[in-house]
C-alpha cells in the first residue's frame, strides 16, 4: 500500500540505515580507489574552479557555458583547503549524497510502500555504478542531491492538501532551480512538470492548479535569476542554466558515432587498435563528413545556438541514418556498463580498488546491477502506472524525459537522472508477489520492452565486448 | 471557521508567489544598475582595478563586435607590469583567433618561473586541447602557492 498517510518519523527510521549503509560504501569506494587521475571533464571542471579562484570570474569551456554550482563548489573547496580540496569535495559529495538515498526511499515509501522503500534503499545504497561517481569529479552527485528532493517535494505536494501542498511545490521549485544550477539537463523539464502539476489540479476551485504550476516556475526562476542576470550581463543573452546544446548536437546530430563509455578505450595507449567493429547499420556511413563546430563565433551562447542549427540541418539533409543512429543511442543509453567499469578499463585506480581481483569482481558486479535493474525496471514501471498513486506521473514524466534526451546524446552517464525512478520501479517488481500474476494485461507490453532491450544490447554487442575486455 | 481554512491557503499562495515575483524584480533591478554598455567595459579592462580587468576582458569578447575586438592585441597584456594580469593573456580567454593566441614561444618573455608555470597552464589546459590539467599540475600548482 502506498503510504501517503506514513509520518516522516518512518521515513527517516527507514532511510537512516540505508543511507549509513550508503555513505560507508561510499566512503570504502573512496579510500580503497586513491585518487584516480582527472578523466576529461573532471579536468575541466577543476580548470574553471582555478581559474575562477586566481581571476575572480567564471569563465566559460570555451565549447559550452556550464552552471555554475558544481565549478562554485571546487573553487571554495580550493579556496579553504588548498591541494586538499579535491578530497574535501569528494567527501562532500559523499556525505551529500545520503540526500538521494533518502529521497529514493521517500519516494517509494509515498508511492509503494514499507517493503519497496526499504529495498529501493537497498538498492541506492549498494548499486556501484552510481556510488563510484562520489569518488569522480563529476557533477552528477550534487545534481541528483537537487533533483532528487525536488522529485520527492512534488510527489508530497501531489499527495497534501492547502498550505501544505504550497509548501511542497515551493520547495520543489527551489530545488529544481538549484539542479538547474548544477547541469543544464532538466532544463525543458521544469515547464513540463508546471504543466503536468495544472493538469493534475486543472478542476480544483480557485484556480489551484494554475497557481502551483505559477508558483513551481516562480520558485526555481528566483533561484535561477541572478545567474540569469549574470548571463545577460556577460553574454548578452538570457541563459536560464547552461549553454551546451550545441556541444551535444554536434555530438549527436553528425556524422560521428561518439560513446563515451567506449571511446576513451578505443584511445588509450593499452588497447590501442582494438576498436570495437560497431554494427554498421546504425552509425553514419564512413564517408560521411562531419559538419564542424561553430569555432568562428566568438559568443559561447551564440555558438551553441549556430550548432543547434547545424545539427537540424544534418537531420532535415539526412532524415534515415538520423533515424537509425537513433537506434544506436537508445543503445548506448542502456549499455550494462558504467563510468566506474570505463575507470577500471582505463585502469584509473591507484589504489585497491584497481588491483585485479577487486577490478574483475567490482566490474562484474557493476554490469550485472545495471542489467538486472534495467530488467526488474520494464515490470516494475508498468505496475507503477497501473497503481496510479497520486504524484506517480512525476516519476513516469521524469523518466520519459531522461530517455527522449538520450536520444541526442547518450552514454551510461545519462542514465544517471533516470536511476532514481528504477529504484522505485525495481523495488515494486520485487516487493510484489506473483510478479507475472500481478501485471496482468501489461504482461505483453513488459516482455516486448525485454525483447526491445535484449535488441538494444545486441546492437551495443561489440562495445560491450571491449570493455569488458578492458575490465578484465 | 471554514472561510478562515480556505482562505488562509490562498492568502499563503499569494505571499509566495509575491516573494518569488519581488526577488526576481529586485535582482532584475539590481543587474541594470550594474550594467556597463561596452565603452564601460572597455575602460574597466584598459584602466580598471587590477581585479577586475580579467572579467571586463572576458566580457567584452562576448559582447564586443567581434571585428572590432578581434583587432585587440592579447599580446598587449603580456607587457603589463600586474603579474595577475600577465598570467591572465595566457588563459586565452578573450579570443578565439588561433592568430591571437599565445604560444609557448611567448611563456619565455616571462621571467618568473612561477608565474612562467601557471600561464603554461593556462596555456595547455583550455577544454579543447588533448592536454588537460592533471594532478601533477595541482600537486605543483599549491605547493608553489605556499611557498
Amino acid at each position: 500500500m502506498p503510504s501517503a498517510a506514513a509520518p516522516r518519523s518512518e521515513l527517516w527510521r527507514i532511510a537512516l540505515p540505508w543511507c549509513a549503509l550508503g555513505l560507508a560504501v561510499r566512503l570504502s569506494l573512496l579510500v580503497l580507489g586513491g585518487e584516480p587521475e582527472l578523466h576529461q571533464d573532471e579536468a575541466n571542471y577543476v580548470y574553471l574552479a582555478l581559474g575562477w579562484e586566481r581571476f575572480g570570474f567564471l569563465g566559460d569551456g570555451e565549447r559550452y557555458l556550464w552552471p555554475p554550482l558544481w565549478t562554485a563548489t571546487l573553487r571554495a573547496c580550493f579556496h579553504l583547503f588548498g591541494r586538499e580540496g579535491l578530497l574535501a569535495a569528494k567527501l562532500l559529495l559523499v556525505g551529500s549524497s545520503s540526500l538521494i538515498g533518502a529521497g529514493v526511499v521517500g519516494l517509494s515509501l509515498r508511492l509503494v510502500g514499507r517493503r519497496a522503500a526499504h529495498i529501493s534503499g537497498a538498492l541506492w545504497a549498494t548499486y556501484l555504478p552510481l556510488a563510484a561517481y562520489t569518488h569522480l569529479l563529476w557533477a552528477e552527485p550534487l545534481f541528483l542531491c537537487f533533483l532528487v528532493p525536488a522529485i520527492f517535494a512534488l510527489v508530497e505536494a501531489e499527495q497534501q492538501r492547502e498550505t501544505a501542498a504550497l509548501r511542497w511545490t515551493f520547495a520543489a521549485g527551489l530545488l529544481l532551480g538549484g539542479s538547474l544550477l548544477v547541469k543544464e539537463t532538466v532544463v525543458f523539464l521544469l515547464p513540463l512538470f508546471a504543466l503536468g502539476v495544472w493538469w493534475s489540479h486543472r478542476r480544483a476551485p480557485g484556480h489551484e492548479g494554475l497557481s502551483r504550476a505559477a508558483l513551481l516556475l516562480l520558485s526555481a526562476a528566483a533561484v535561477l535569476a541572478p545567474w540569469v542576470a549574470r548571463n545577460a550581463e556577460v553574454y548578452g543573452h538570457f541563459v536560464p542554466s547552461g549553454a551546451s546544446l550545441g556541444a551535444n548536437c554536434f555530438n549527436g546530430l553528425n556524422a560521428h558515432q561518439l560513446n563515451f563509455d567506449v571511446l576513451p578505450l578505443e584511445r588509450s595507449e593499452r588497447l590501442a587498435g582494438r576498436t570495437p567493429s560497431s554494427r554498421s547499420t546504425f552509425i553514419a556511413p564512413a564517408n560521411a563528413a562531419p559538419w564542424p563546430t561553430a569555432a568562428e563565433v566568438p559568443n559561447t551562447v551564440e555558438r551553441s545556438g549556430v550548432e543547434v542549427r547545424r545539427g537540424l540541418h544534418w537531420v532535415r539533409d539526412n532524415p534515415g541514418t538520423f533515424l537509425l543512429t537513433r537506434l544506436k543511442r537508445l543503445a548506448d543509453f542502456v549499455l550494462p556498463t558504467s563510468y566506474f567499469v570505463r575507470h577500471q578499463g582505463l585502469r584509473r585506480y591507484p589504489g585497491a580498488l584497481g588491483s585485479p581481483l577487486l577490478r574483475r569482481a567490482g566490474s562484474v558486479l557493476a554490469m550485472g546491477e545495471v542489467v538486472a535493474l534495467l530488467l526488474l525496471s520494464i515490470p516494475g514501471l508498468l505496475l507503477l502506472a497501473q497503481r496510479r498513486a497520486p504524484g506517480t506521473w512525476i516519476l513516469l514524466l521524469l523518466a520519459g524525459y531522461v530517455c527522449a534526451t538520450s536520444l541526442l546524446v547518450s552514454s551510461s552517464r545519462f542514465r544517471v537522472p533516470l536511476l532514481p525512478v528504477l529504484f522505485v520501479a525495481a523495488a515494486l517488481a520485487l516487493s510484489t508477489p506473483h510478479l507475472w500474476r500481478a501485471l496482468g494485461r501489461a504482461r505483453l507490453v513488459a516482455a516486448l520492452g525485454w525483447a526491445l532491450l535484449l535488441g538494444l544490447w545486441w546492437i551495443d554487442l561489440p562495445e560491450l565486448k571491449l570493455v569488458l575486455e578492458a575490465a578484465w | 471557521m471554514s472561510n478562515e481554512t480556505s482562505h488562509s491557503p490562498r492568502r499563503g499562495s499569494l505571499s509566495l508567489h509575491l516573494c518569488c515575483g519581488a526577488w526576481i524584480l529586485l535582482v532584475a533591478l539590481l543587474s541594470l544598475a550594474r550594467h556597463r554598455d561596452l565603452q564601460e567595459l572597455r575602460a574597466a579592462a584598459e584602466d580598471g582595478p587590477v581585479e577586475a580587468r580579467p572579467e571586463a576582458y572576458a566580457a567584452l569578447r562576448q559582447c564586443e563586435e567581434p571585428r572590432r575586438f578581434e583587432t585587440t592585441d592579447p599580446r598587449l597584456l603580456l607587457a603589463s607590469r600586474e603579474p595577475l594580469l600577465r598570467e591572465f593573456a595566457f588563459t586565452n580567454t578573450f579570443t578565439r583567433s588561433p592568430l591571437q593566441r599565445l604560444t609557448v614561444a611567448d611563456l619565455d618573455r616571462i621571467e618568473d618561473l612561477r608565474e612562467r608555470f601557471r600561464a603554461s597552464v593556462w596555456l595547455h589546459c583550455r577544454t579543447t586541447t588533448p592536454r588537460r590539467i592533471t594532478l601533477a599540475d595541482l600537486d605543483r600548482w599549491f605547493s608553489e602557492a605556499e611557498r
